[in-house]
């Protein structure tokens, strides 16, 4: 509707304005033309009739000179008076000159309203010039014969009859021209009432024209109102749609200023309209890089046509923030091109899903609670707790309570599947044996297989490298491949269960039964949830569904993958693979002292060259080949410095650095990057040492390095012993220790002991209750030597004994003290024992 | 002969009578039990028993397992015995907090009947 009224309004209006630009010029350039050449033809006419009253009068002239000269003339012929022939001469003097005037006045009117020739005035010349004789003889005949010679000559009347005959002539000419010039006025006034006729004809028609023009002008109004109505129509709408919407909508410019919000974003941000416009997005929503890089990558990234949805914090002007979502596109406008973001606040979301995994907890526990007795109860009777039970009663026992243990599989099941979907498993990775997990695993389901009449075949390969995963989830996928196989495996059978290395980098965990196989109507289903090839095999095989979901997703957050290849018929493989980490282990120890830097370049003949100029500027290199690899070993830590390439195999070691300055643990790490590229500022952004382009200036290389590694020589790490005999509260203490600590674990007096003569750590945390004695008794190992070693007891019992208490430097209760804190001690013990050394 | 005496203290009376049976197939093991803090306070009271060893479950009604324990030390009652926790709740967190109160070690429910004296011996051996 709109667009073709736009089409209609448009032809109109060009059509108006070919007629208003062109026409009406034409029109009133004809009229003023036409009544221009009637003004001029009036002066023309005007100049004529002056001219020929001019030119009778100079006829009259010239007429009455020649009668002057005839009475004079007369009079002398008479009188013989000399006196008389005065005007006779007066005139004769004159005549010539106004006989030349008149000439020229007729010779000016040649060809306009006298032919060329002019016959008539020649004749008047002529007659003048017999006249002259004529009067010039009488003259001469009084002067030299006397009175009456003279008198027979005028009376002869030869002078009279030449006179009448000018007389004639003048009435003649003067006639003439009179008649000349009213022709001449007729002709005008035809000519000005054609002029009259064309001006009224154009007038007129300029008048229709400016009716037509006025005409389509307020059609093209009306049609522009009509216009604007429905525009204004659809604005409303659109208004009314975006206010009502429980999204906050708000377009941004490229540099992520606010353009326009609807009401609901003056809800969401408690300010009104005025206040949000033109103001930082980055004020109401906590961007990374205070919006700057966010608002580019986003105007910069190729798919934001498509739109892309973050999660992000909102804030209010109060401060209080609140969990958003925000769904962002980029829409090209005439005017350029804009970014819209539609917010939704999840805070009800984020409620909604903490209640939901609150209550699964909840549920399961409260499950549990009865679960505890029923699988107690049964448990007892099947182990036969109290006594020999008759054969069928125990067979419905078993049945009892292995559906019991099932039950309970479920609810752990049910447990791991919520909390990987709210994103709360977390992980505890380490680095790990996994040929030993696969051994443990192995031993572990010795009984299952026993009791099913398998047996598991182990091949794991020599001397693998590590990877790095949570041992306690990547045994329960373990064991979840070894319970499939086992029991999908013929009786008699065997599942093989191998640990190998495809490539240097990965490790792959490998299961292989000769069972069924999987079915292929099944393999589509089998990673889902509550996933069984049929319903039956859930009570025959006593699996509850999840253990494949689970054990896909547990080895998907480890960054690996999980997989099958099966024929029916032929069994089924299923492995996961995971990649290595260089590990502590084949990290270069730096116990003499030398700094440590690791270098990440993909290209061996680089690598090889760089790490032996930097070897050269003596610090002790560990080469990497992969962002992976870099960032697993950064995550271990130990390093002084980084180098990195840019362009490496699995990605941009840009991308890596900027995830290490987002880290607290690793955002002090100086780093250098190399690069084909040149900096042009990414290296102030990402706070590089240096930026070295391709090909390398090895000085500048072992310059920057060297500086990178004395920069930070106070960020040296703190060697901390750890004696405590909970492995979980090690793996927390050790955790929060890691950014700045490398942290030795002892878990109990003796290994304690045996730690403390191997070398001496910078700080020792102390628990009490230790398996074999307290860990007091470790005090008197402490404070030998010149040297005393800091000590934190750090216990759930509180020190009771003063002197000890005393003797210690800090006393810290496990459910009173946070790790932080635990943190800032052994760092503040570090630093002062550092100092007094240097006294 | 009985060489552990062992505190049991748990509101549901089904899994204090099934723990008891299991507790009790080790001969050596001599089990009394509580439905609550209250109770428990009350019988040591009333007596000069003093267990070797206390199982706390977590979840109970009025005093929660780790006010049970902080309540026992205050009163003296526990002399250096080690208190062990029992809980439903198996999340990695939950073991953590629980240590934190200075408990020798957590028993995830459910336990298994069978083993649940040996696990017990097993960790008062560390």
């Amino acid at each position: 509707m709109t667009s073709f009224l736009l089409r209609r309004e448009q032809r109109g209006l060009l059509i108006s304005v070919i007629l208003g630009l062109v026409v009406a010029p034409l029109l009133l350039f004809l009229v003023t033309f036409e009544l221009q050449r009637e003004f001029s033809r009036g002066t023309v006419l005007r100049e004529a009739v002056n001219h020929s009253y001019d030119q009778r009068m100079q006829l009259q002239t010239v007429f009455s000179l020649m009668q002057d000269s005839e009475t004079g003339q007369r009079g002398f012929v008479i009188t013989g008076q000399e006196r008389f022939l005065e005007p006779y001469h007066a005139a004769q003097r004159r005549l010539p000159a106004q006989l030349a005037a008149l000439r020229a006045m007729r010779e000016h009117d040649a060809g306009d309203l006298i032919e060329t020739d002019d016959p008539v005035f020649d004749r008047l010349e002529a007659l003048i010039a017999r006249k002259q004789a004529v009067m010039s003889e009488g003259i001469k005949l009084r002067r030299e014969n006397g009175e009456d010679a003279a008198r027979t000559l005028v009376s002869s009347g030869k002078g009279k009859a030449i006179m009448d005959e000018i007389r004639i002539v003048v009435t003649e000419l003067q006639a003439a021209d009179k008649a000349a010039l009213d022709r001449r006025i007729a002709a005008d006034g035809a000519l000005t009432q054609r002029t009259e006729r064309l001006t009224q004809t154009l007038f007129v028609v300029l008048v229709v024209f400016l009716l037509a023009a006025f005409l389509m002008l307020s059609r093209q109004i009306r049609a522009r109102q009509q216009l604007f109505t429905v525009a204004q129509a659809t604005a409303g709408r659109l208004d009314a749609i975006l206010d009502n919407a429980q999204d906050a909508i708000v377009t941004l410019n490229p540099s992520g200023t606010i353009e326009t919000v609807n009401k609901a974003a003056e809800e969401m941000f408690g300010l009104p309209r005025e206040n949000l416009l033109r103001k930082a997005l980055a004020q109401f929503i906590d961007l990374p890089d205070r919006g700057e890089l966010f608002i580019r990558q986003l105007a910069g990234a190729d798919d934001l046509s498509k739109g892309v949805l973050r999660e992000l914090t909102g804030r209010r002007t109060d401060g209080t923030t609140f969990p958003i979502e925000a769904s962002i596109g980029l829409v090209r406008l005439p005017e350029g091109e804009r970014i819209t973001a539609s917010i939704r606040d999840i805070s009800e979301r984020r409620r909604v899903e903490k209640l939901k995994a609150e209550f699964v907890s909840t549920v399961s526990h409260e499950l549990r609670t009865p679960l505890t007795s029923i699988a107690g109860s049964l448990g007892l009777l099947v182990g036969g707790a109290a006594g020999a039970l008759p054969e069928r009663a125990a067979r419905l026992l078993g049945i009892a309570h292995s559906n019991c243990q099932r039950l309970v599989r479920l609810i752990n099941d049910i447990l791991d599947i919520e909390k990987i979907e709210s994103g709360q498993m977390e992980f505890d990775l380490q680095p790990l044996d996994l040929g030993e997990l696969a051994r443990r695993a192995v031993d572990a389901m010795g009984g299952l297989g026993g009791q099913m009449n398998v047996a598991f075949e182990l091949d794991v390969a020599p001397s693998l490298p590590l990877v790095r995963g949570d041992a306690d989830r990547l045994s329960q996928v373990a064991a979840n491949l070894l319970s499939n196989a086992a029991k999908f495996s013929p009786a008699g059978g065997a599942v093989e269960v191998k640990v190998s290395a495809p490539r240097p980098d990965v490790l792959r965990f490998c299961v292989r039964d000769h069972g069924p196989g999987v079915p292929e109507a099944f393999r589509d289903r089998i990673f889902s949830k509550f996933a069984q090839a049929d319903a039956s095999d859930t009570r025959a095989k006593g699996g509850t569904g999840l253990g494949l979901a689970i054990s896909r997703e547990i080895v998907q957050r480890h960054g690996g993958r999980l997989w099958f290849e099966s024929e029916p018929g032929q069994g089924a493989t299923f492995m996961f693979e995971l990649a290595t980490i260089e590990t502590r282990a084949r990290v270069p120890e730096a116990s003499d002292g030398a700094a440590r830097v690791l270098l990440c370049e993909d290209d061996p003949d680089i690598a090889e060259i760089l790490s032996e100029a930097l070897r050269q500027a003596g610090v002790r290199v560990h080469t990497v080949g992969d962002v992976a690899s870099a960032s697993a070993v950064l995550e271990i830590g130990g390093f002084d410095a980084f180098v990195t390439d840019v362009r490496l195999p699995d990605g941009s070691g840009l991308d890596l650095l900027r995830r290490l300055r987002a880290d607290a643990a690793t955002r002090d790490i100086p780093a250098l990057v190399i690069s084909a590229e040149a900096a042009e500022g990414r290296g102030e952004a990402l706070d590089v040492v240096d930026w070295l382009q391709k090909p390398i200036d090895l000085e500048r290389l072992r310059t920057a390095v060297h500086r990178a590694v004395n920069g930070h020589a106070d960020s040296r790490r703190i060697e901390v012993l750890h004696v405590e005999d909970d492995a979980d509260v090690h793996a927390v203490v050790r955790d929060a220790l890691q950014e700045r600590c490398t942290v030795r674990h002892a878990d109990s007096v003796r290994s304690g002991r045996a730690a403390l003569q191997l070398s001496r750590p910078d700080v020792v945390i102390l628990d009490l209750g230790l398996g074999d004695g307290n860990g007091v008794e470790l005090l008197g190992d402490l404070h030998e030597g010149d040297e005393p070693v800091p000590v934190i007891v750090f216990s759930a019992q509180p020190l009771e004994d003063r002197a000890l208490a005393a003797s210690v430097d800090a006393v810290l209760t496990k459910s009173k003290t946070t790790l932080d804190q635990l943190a800032r001690t052994v760092r503040k013990l570090a630093a002062d024992a550092d100092s007094k050394r240097r006294r | 002969m009985t060489d552990l005496k062992l505190l049991y203290v748990d509101d549901e009376a089904d899994i204090r009578e099934v723990a008891t049976f299991s507790l009790e197939l080790d001969p050596g093991i001599e089990v009394r039990s509580a439905g609550g803090g209250v109770e428990a306070f009350a019988m040591l009271d009333g007596d000069d028993w003093r267990p070797d060893v206390v199982l706390l479950d977590v979840m109970m009604p009025d005093m929660d397992g780790p006010a049970v324990l902080a309540r026992l030390r205050e009163r003296g009652d526990l002399n250096g015995a080690p208190v062990i926790f029992i809980t439903a709740r198996a999340q990695a967190e939950e073991r953590a907090r629980l240590l934190g109160f200075g408990a020798a070690d957590v028993i995830t429910k459910p336990f298994d009947p069978m083993t649940l004296a040996q696990d017990v011996r097993a960790i008062l051996a560390r």
